[in-house]
């Protein structure tokens, strides 16, 4: 079976990101594969190793410096890649880009695709839906689970009270949740022969699409700003003599001045 | 142009130097220290046990013998790479780094570079994917800094050798299914030195661990006792004679151990900086007083110095250039640099220095030994020393 994994690019989370002029300053900040899709990754290549005779092809829509972080994925196990990049891409809504993503895999012939339940930038978590519907194919969401048999899927997604299961038929789209497994580090042998997988560069033209249709300046939704968190207030140390005045002084102050008693 | 800032971890964007194939692996094992390693060493630390359970994350990573050929399972990588996986290693603990040398430098290497076919085919996948442990006997307790004074005696009986005699300080000693043991055959002098694969639960073949290390407690250190243990015609290492084997073995070792240090002086440096902008004292941070920022001005300025010794070594390494001497320097230098930036670091810390929890006396309590292990200090200091006078100091 091929299956396809979707990955994009997200600011390092180990990283200090500043607000400059209303818009997060990303310089020198470096990218990383989303941390949800590392899960997709490693399910991906998982569930190939289980069924024999299957390939993952890794999809994503990035810039020229986006190759780096594909081959790490190549590295774990991925066999080829494509790479989506046209700079008519800046500013693209979700439904968009799944329509892009849509195009691109569309011809691989592909039995599921998986992909992180959501971007750690934006936390959208629209794209892998929004695929699934353009696709026509069925969808679980925050899966902790798969087995495949034959053309069904058995997927389990943990709920704040339980465990849920889901059936259904191949092919569809699942978004990857924490917890599904335990992403692998990239091997010697794996980075060393990532250097002779390919990855096919796509514009919007390749794949037959109108930068007027799925281009940024199209989006129906935009990112416009973003702001820091208010600084939180330091706390106050309450004095008094005795225990007695100490309590009556924050029992006053949590009525009166903070009103939640 | 918009200038970048200054990374205190990379002030000389030396990370730009190896190629995005070696960056990979270099992350990619750092990742597995910080994420998998770090968080069990204090209680190895204290237990006194190397993590044997890590094992199979090991060889899966691919550490062991990663320059050696596919064929053998290994991944051909740069010797580049080789170091950088030293550096991240170590960035965890030199005894996790001395467990990877051994393996790789000491074991594979000599197999590899001096075995037959047969003693390739044999130990070489088993020791990639970590299903053998190996370790390596030439000092001894009489004989350091002079291998060539070895006292262990292979004497040619039917069908092989039988060997008699004693090693001392051998890492991973007690764990090892193979140790290459090097005796003279005969009682022959230092040239009739040959090497021997001595497999565990060999008649005669006895291991004792040191215990009570203040030292490199995370990993096994041994002595070995050879009384009568035959060792059959194909286990001798046919290629090589002399102590020209032993000496070639260190060189591979010493080349990683001088990228090991800088890891481990990347940790140090790091976690004291880290304190030291998070610990107020009169009102401010310890890091904005000006004996505070000397220190870790010159931190800063060495590692940049011995990782830049490191790379440029890796390079003539990788085009089979590097000579002993350039290795003996890199090593003596590197590891001196990486223990007084451990010491420094803990006087950073004050109290909180010589807490396990805070790792950095570990670290400088680890680079003793590596100071003293594979050619001590001083001894590096007459091989230069002698490279630049012609003038041996050390023979008698």
């Amino acid at each position: 079976m091929k299956i396809v994994v979707i990955v994009k690019e997200v600011p390092d989370t180990e990283a200090k990101i500043t607000i400059n002029g209303g818009k997060p300053d990303l310089s020198g900040v470096k990218m990383i594969i989303n941390p949800y899709d590392e899960y997709a990754v490693e399910e991906a290549i998982q569930q190939a190793d289980k069924l024999g005779d299957s390939s993952v092809t890794v999809v994503m829509i990035g810039d020229d410096n986006s190759k780096k972080n594909l081959t790490n994925v190549l590295a774990l196990g991925a066999e080829d890649a494509i790479l989506v990049k046209d700079a008519a891409l800046a500013g693209s809504d979700p439904l968009q880009l799944a329509k892009v993503l849509k195009a691109a895999i569309e011809p691989l012939g592909a039995g599921m695709v998986l992909a992180g339940r959501q971007g750690v930038d934006h936390d959208w978590g629209m794209t892998g839906i929004a695929l699934a519907e353009l696709l026509g194919w069925g969808h679980v969401g925050l899966i902790t689970g798969l087995e495949i048999s034959g053309d069904s899927f058995k997927a389990t997604s943990d709920g704040d009270n339980g465990k849920m299961t889901f059936e259904g038929s191949l092919p569809a789209v699942f978004t990857t949740d924490k917890g599904i497994n335990e992403p692998r580090y990239a091997s010697l042998k794996g980075i060393m022969a990532a250097k002779k997988k390919t990855v096919a560069e796509k514009s919007l033209a390749d794949l037959g699409l109108d930068a007027a249709v799925v281009g940024g300046a199209a989006a129906k939704v935009s990112f416009v700003g973003a702001d820091l968190p208010p600084q939180k207030q330091p706390g106050r140390i309450i004095d008094g003599d005795s225990v007695q005045a100490k309590v009556a002084t924050l029992v006053d102050a949590l009525r009166n001045e903070a009103k939640v008693i | 142009m918009p200038q970048p800032k200054t990374d205190p971890h990379d002030i000389y964007r030396i990370m730009e130097l190896f190629s995005d194939e070696e960056r990979l692996i270099h992350d990619s094992v750092l990742d597995w220290v910080k994420e998998r390693f770090l968080p069990l060493i204090e209680e190895h630390y204290e237990a006194g046990t190397f993590p044997l359970e890590l094992l199979p994350e090991l060889a899966e990573l691919g550490v062991f013998g990663p320059t050696l050929p596919e064929k053998y399972g290994c991944a051909e990588a740069s010797y580049t790479a080789y170091g950088l996986i030293n550096q991240a290693l170590e960035y965890g603990d030199s005894g996790l780094r001395s467990f990877v040398s051994v393996q790789s430098g000491l074991v594979m290497y000599p197999i590899y570079a001096f075995g037959s076919e047969a003693q390739k085919d044999r130990w070489l996948p088993q020791l990639a994917s970590g299903k053998a442990i190996g370790c390596f006997g030439l000092t001894e307790p009489n004989h350091g800094s002079n291998p060539g004074g070895m006292e262990t005696i292979a004497t040619p009986v039917e069908g092989g050798y039988r060997l008699n005699g004693a090693k001392a300080w051998i890492t991973n000693g007690c764990l090892a299914d193979v140790a290459v043991i090097w005796a003279k055959v005969g009682d022959g002098d230092s040239k009739s030195i040959r090497g021997f694969l001595v497999e565990k639960g060999t008649a005669g073949f006895s291991t004792a661990e040191y215990k009570k290390k203040l030292s490199l407690r995370a990993s096994v250190t041994s002595e070995l006792f050879l009384k009568d243990v035959f060792v059959p015609e194909e286990n001798m290492l046919p290629n090589v004679q002399g102590l020209k084997g032993p000496l070639s073995c260190l060189n591979q070792a010493r080349y990683g151990i001088a990228w090991g240090a800088m890891g481990s002086a990347m940790f140090t440096f790091e976690t004291a900086l880290r304190y030291g902008l998070e610990r107020e004292q009169f009102g401010r941070p310890i890091a904005g007083f000006q004996l505070q920022q000397l220190k870790l001005s010159e931190m800063a300025t060495d590692i940049v110095k011995g990782r830049l010794v490191a790379w440029r070594l890796g390079q003539l390494r990788n085009a089979g250039e590097a000579t002993p001497v350039q290795v003996s320097l890199a090593k003596r230098d590197n590891v001196n640099t990486a223990l007084r930036i451990a010491r420094t670091a803990r006087t950073i810390m004050g109290g909180m220095g010589i807490m396990l929890e805070s790792h950095v006396m570990r670290h400088a309590n680890n680079l003793e030994s590596v100071y003293t292990y594979e050619g001590t200090h001083d001894i590096h200091h007459l091989i230069l020393g002698e490279a630049l006078t012609g003038l041996a100091a050390y023979e008698g």
